[in-house]
């Protein structure tokens, strides 16, 4: 047995107490009528306890929400394909077998389609706007196994003064620009974690875009649960030899120099959505189309590349790829991407696979899945469990109002029992306080902001990472690592004069934490087991 | 593109072999007259304006067209904050101006230290306070007397930079619109084009980055149709020029054709000569040829009359000729006197046009006043205050920008008066209206007196030297920011009077645009919700500035017109003491003529045949080109219908015989 499988006795608790819970008044809102209702939202905010994330990409128009989302998921979803489907709600979750719902407005049922009828009903020839305009969304159940983590919801964009020119097709719609980011708004509103794609090189100075974020508040969102990206950055090539780092450095100056940007975002990745997706996707052709670029020498390649219209329609005596075939090519991974293939296979990553892989590497997407595994989930449960909170008061103040007399004494009670469980849960502390460390709220120092990331789960739930210890640590060295972060941090929060209200019931809190780490070590390795 | 700078240099090289003409015959001061002729010239400068939203790639553009790979800072992730100007110099000098107006530091830096200083990263919402880039370099391109300015992007939320941008555009002699060819132009930038094209009727939308975009046509397209469809008919079209900024600086190290053809550089150029070159340029040369005129007259008018003296050796009419000269010398001298009734008329004449421009100055603010009323029950406007005085500030720039056009056309009227009640207006020949000598001077030979060019560019040059060129009010706005050490953007010893008043306009339209930014201020920190209280509390703020704006206008108008007498009444002196100069000369030349032995008389006689041949050599190329000139003007105003004064010129030109191309050849060594 391990150390290192020592559980987060914690969330095993936490888990079993939300259970306790929503049985609890599951039971009580059972037999009544009137209470039917609120019963019927409970189980359904119970029941996403145990769903996969829900994790809503959202972005104004045009920030490459669509390519982004095949890039994530490794293939070209052909419901997202067509423009006008964008400007709908999809929702896009596991399944063995492909299948497609249109949910509607109205209290008419779902209805199954295929994909294709989905396709042919936004074609613009003869589509029925009226019926269009009923979606209420897309549910596209797919065998793709990124959806076993993460539902994934595409919504329609945000809206903007700025993109008069997508407006035609809003108009066509029948929708503009501010309905759109109400309705996306409303839709990201309810779910569990949020990335934020935008893209700089729209031509908009720093401080539109950081209006825009401001602008957007979009229901709950907080560094806990929005990751910001940064799309398009192949456009920097060839200002940017490498437009991952030039990327970086534009976020890292945002973030230096605009303090509303730590408190928007948890963090924010450079990502090249097109080259993700190119490279994911690579066929056999394009492969040997690169293979074949990749003869010519250096200096002639470079000239080529560099300029889409010699690369993409010129016929040159000395390169035997046809212009069509670079054509293609070029759609597919861009500019940069086939100067990167050519490096890449320069450097001897010749094979199909490799370099795809290399290819994909040098995109930034696996940086910024990476970072939605550990920091969504690590978190997982409990930012579940926090939407699923917040969905029950607001269920319950709905049916509060709805109701009188005994029914309305139940709903009261419910309430109460829930506000009580937020409260007794020393995880919501944890994570009020990381929000307000992100939010610039604490005054405390990098070490100490380390301390607060490692014991809130940031690096992953085992006690071991938790106190920021050697993965092969012994449980009596843990022990001894706990107890002097446990008695730091009560210092710290004696230290009344040194530093604001905040910081120092946030040390406190973080005090007891240790204090519950500490708890469990001493209660020996038998708890080992009951991890999650 | 090289249609004006041939111009140019002809022109140069015509006055620099009449200079030394002139000073073969000891006439000092009409080589001094022309060598001033020759500093306007070369001094005076032509301002093209780059303008677009951020990251469009205007700093690359401005590299590309410059031959300099790396001028302006250019990377993904800086934006120029910065105005700068860069104009020819033989050194390379990089200045910032730096402090508040009054105080004005300036300080050379290095190349590498421009993004220091110039952009929003390293110097954000610009902390050091500069108010100027000033870049003087050695570059060939720049050598024609072009300066651009750079300006910060507009659009985007940072006001400073609309503001600054704002200002110096409408200003321009010629304006390039810079957009990238990944978008088509956006309402806002249209919005933008068609605010300027008010002013600046000379732009060019630029279309980068088509190294980068395989279907760049289609947006070039997309943006000549929206803005066919803004502008009108009947408007002058918008050049719509697409662009590889990369390419261009490629082919400055690989120098491989196919880089400069991408680069499509060499017809944007050719496009921007289109541009400038037929009208101010053509006005500045045009004022130098007339001037070049006039002092091959003086020269020619006394040799003239000398060998006629020679000649003629009859007595009764050499004293005929003598009491002639006597008389219009001391008529001249009588002119010359205070109290003459010129003087009393320029002053009239002058108080008039003051109460004419006030009296339209007034009912301008009326206008704006009610319009502003209007905007302050505008509930959109009442929520975003500073939309009001952005409005305003357009309002105020375009009745100014009016005001000083028809200042400058009363001006010019005004002295075109003065010039033919004091008799300059009959230009060298204006003495002979008895016709005693006209066979004799052969004046006709000259080509000065009765042909309808010698009017015309006459009167087009009288416009050139009251214009209040856009270029010194864009002088004017940067003498406002940095307050002096202008002597490098604006021209030196050489100014045409004109620019003096260009300078006062736009020391006014920067005043506003102070007073402006001021009020700006103020209305950001209003945040009261309720409406009437709103309201009343941006009133409060709005009253004082366009009271402020106002009063600023006003004055600087009324300096404008006081500097205009002043101005006027030099010239006019001035001219009056050349002309009775020259009387003395002639009788000087007759006395002179009449005491020779027969032999020396037959040798005087041959030198001077010989002058006169030189002297008429220069006055025949001046006058080709002159004509060549005004027939190219006159053409491209058919084409593009453009302002009045382009019309009048086109009408008289249709009278004038088909125009040759000014032979460049063989009068300079003559």
């Amino acid at each position: 047995m391990l150390i290192r499988a020592t559980g987060l006795t914690d969330s095993v608790n936490i888990q079993q107490n939300a259970r306790e819970l929503f049985e609890s008044v599951l039971a009580l809102t059972q037999d009544h009528p009137s209470l039917q209702e609120l019963h019927c939202e409970l189980q359904s905010h119970y029941q996403r306890l145990h769903q996969p994330m829900q994790v809503a990409i959202v972005g104004k128009i045009k920030a490459g929400k669509s390519t982004m989302m095949n890039a994530l998921l490794g293939e070209q979803m052909v419901a997202t394909g067509a423009e006008e489907l964008t400007f709908n709600v999809n929702w896009l979750r596991y399944a063995s077998e492909p299948f497609l719902l249109v949910h509607y407005k109205d209290d008419r049922p779902a209805e199954e389609k295929s994909l294709e009828e989905l396709e042919s009903l936004t074609r613009r020839r003869g589509f029925d706007m009226e019926q269009l305009k009923q979606i209420k969304y897309v549910e596209v159940g797919y065998p793709n196994d990124m959806l076993k983590n993460f539902n994934l919801i595409d919504t329609p964009g945000l809206g903007s003064a700025y993109l008069d020119d997508s407006r035609n097709t809003l108009d066509f719609l029948g929708l503009d620009a501010h309905k759109l980011t109400e309705r996306t708004e409303a839709e990201a509103s309810g779910e569990d974690a949020i990335l934020y794609l935008f893209s700089q090189s729209i031509g908009q100075s720093d401080k539109s875009i950081l209006e825009e974020f401001q602008g957007a508040s979009i229901g709950e969102a907080s560094p806990i649960n929005t990751i910001g990206v940064l799309t398009r950055i192949d456009a920097y090539w060839p200002t940017e030899d490498n437009p991952l780092a030039g990327g970086q450095n534009v976020i890292n100056r945002l973030r230096s120099e605009h303090n509303e940007v730590k408190g928007v975002f948890y963090n924010i990745f450079p990502v090249s959505g097109l080259l993700a997706f190119g490279a994911k996707t690579l066929t056999r052709e394009e492969h040997g189309t690169l293979l074949q670029l990749a003869r010519l020498p250096q200096a002639r390649f470079q000239r080529l590349i560099r300029n889409v219209n010699r690369f993409a329609q010129r016929e040159y005596d000395d390169i035997d790829v046809s212009p069509q075939r670079r054509q293609s090519l070029l759609i597919r991974l861009g500019q940069f991407g086939i100067g990167e293939a050519y490096s890449a296979i320069s450097d001897g990553i010749g094979e199909k696979d490799a370099l795809s892989q290399a290819l994909v590497s040098r995109s930034g997407l696996p940086q910024l899945i990476d970072c939605v595994m550990s920091h969504f989930g690590n978190r997982a449960f409990l930012i579940k469990l926090s939407t699923g909170l917040h969905k029950t008061a607001a269920s319950c103040f709905a049916a509060e109002r709805r109701l009188s007399g005994l029914e309305r004494g139940i709903v009261s009670q419910i309430r109460a029992k829930f506000e009580a469980f937020e409260a007794q849960q020393h995880e919501f502390t944890e994570l009020r306080i990381l929000r307000s460390y992100y939010d610039g709220g604490l005054e405390i120092t990098p070490d100490e902001a380390q301390h607060l990331l490692q014991i809130t789960g940031e690096y992953g739930a085992s006690i071991g990472e938790r106190l920021g210890a050697d993965q092969q640590a012994d449980p009596a060295t843990l022990l001894a690592a706990c107890l002097e972060r446990k008695r730091y941090w009560y210092q710290r929060a004696n230290d009344v004069m040194g530093a604001g209200r905040a910081t120092i019931s946030a040390a406190n809190a973080l005090a007891r934490s240790y204090e519950r780490i500490e708890y469990n070590l001493s209660r020996g390795p038998g708890s080992a087991d009951r991890q999650n | 593109m090289l249609e004006f700078a041939q111009y140019k240099n002809s022109t140069l090289l015509l006055i620099r072999s009449a200079i030394d003409l002139a000073q073969s015959q000891d006439q000092d001061s009409i080589a001094g007259e022309l060598e001033e002729a020759a500093n306007h010239l070369t001094e005076e400068k032509i301002y093209i304006v780059a303008c677009g939203e951020f990251k469009q790639g205007k700093s690359s553009f401005i590299n590309a067209l410059l031959n300099e790979s790396s001028l302006f800072p250019v990377d993904i992730d800086i934006t120029t904050n910065l105005v700068s100007t860069i104009s020819y110099g033989p050194h390379e000098v990089i200045e910032v101006l730096a402090g508040e107006t009054g105080n004005i530091i300036s300080k050379a830096i290095s190349r590498d230290e421009i993004a220091t200083f110039s952009t929003e990263q390293k110097n954000k919402d610009n902390v050091r306070n500069v108010r100027l880039l000033t870049i003087i370099s050695p570059n060939e391109l720049l050598k024609d007397g072009l300066v651009f300015v750079d300006t910060p992007g507009i659009g985007g939320l940072n006001e400073r930079h609309t503001e600054v941008t704002q200002t110096f555009i409408p200003n321009a002699d010629a304006a390039i619109f810079v957009s990238d060819a990944h978008a088509p132009l956006t309402t806002s930038e249209l919005n933008f084009i068609s605010n300027i094209a008010h002013h600046c009727p000379h732009i060019i939308q630029v279309v980068t980055k088509i190294d980068s975009v395989q279907d760049y046509v289609k947006i070039v397209e997309s943006n000549r149709a929206k803005l066919a469809d803004m502008l009108g008919d009947g408007k002058e079209k918008i050049a719509v020029v697409p662009v590889s900024s990369l390419a261009k600086l490629d082919y400055l190290e690989s120098q491989d054709e196919e880089d400069l053809a991408d680069s499509n550089f060499d017809i944007f150029r050719e496009q921007l000569w289109r541009l400038i070159g037929n009208n101010r340029a053509a006005t500045l040369t045009l004022h130098a040829l007339n001037r070049l005129s006039l002092a091959m007259a003086r020269l020619n008018e006394p040799l003239q009359v000398e060998l006629s003296a020679i000649e003629q050796r009859s007595k009764q009419k050499l004293e005929a000729l003598e009491q002639q000269y006597r008389d219009s010398r001391s008529r001249l001298q009588e002119m010359l006197d205070s109290n003459t009734q010129w003087r009393t008329m320029l002053s009239d004449g002058l108080q008039d046009i003051r109460m004419e421009v006030l009296a339209e100055f007034q009912d301008g603010f009326v206008g704006i006043n009610r319009h502003n009323n209007a905007s302050l029950d505008d509930e959109a406007l009442l929520r975003n205050p500073q939309q009001i005085v952005g409005l305003l500030e357009l309002n105020i720039d375009s009745l100014m920008t009016d005001l000083w056009a028809s200042l400058n056309r009363r001006a010019s009227d005004l002295f075109g008066q003065m010039e033919s009640v004091t008799g300059l207006s009959m230009g060298v020949v204006g003495l002979n209206k008895e016709g005693i000598l006209k066979a004799e001077i052969s004046a006709d030979e000259m080509g000065t007196q009765d042909s309808d060019w010698f009017a015309k560019s006459r009167s087009v040059a009288r416009g050139g030297i009251f214009n209040i060129y856009a270029g010194s009010v864009v002088g004017g706005v940067l003498g406002l920011v940095v307050g002096g050490a202008l002597g490098a953007v604006t021209g030196g010893a050489g100014f045409l009077p004109g620019v003096e008043l260009g300078l006062m306009a736009g020391a006014a339209l920067g005043g506003v645009a102070g007073i402006a930014s001021g009020a700006k201020e103020g209305l950001a920190q209003i945040t009261e919700k309720d409406r009437k209280a709103r309201k009343i509390q941006i009133v409060k703020i709005i009253k004082p500035y366009l009271e402020d704006s106002q009063r600023l206008c006003q004055k600087k108008l009324t300096e404008a017109t006081s500097k205009l007498e002043r101005i006027m009444r030099d010239e006019l002196v001035n001219q009056l003491r050349e002309e009775k100069q020259r009387c003395e000369r002639t009788l000087a030349s007759i006395s002179g003529g009449g005491k020779l032995s027969r032999k020396a008389s037959e040798e005087r006689s041959l030198t001077i045949k010989r002058e006169i041949q030189r002297i008429t050599r220069i006055s025949t190329a001046a006058r080709e080109s002159t004509r060549t000139i005004l027939s190219k003007i006159a053409a491209e105003s058919t084409h593009t219908g453009r302002g009045e004064e382009m019309s009048r010129i086109d009408n008289q030109a249709t009278h004038d015989q088909k125009p040759e191309i000014a032979d460049k050849g063989d009068w300079a060594d003559g």
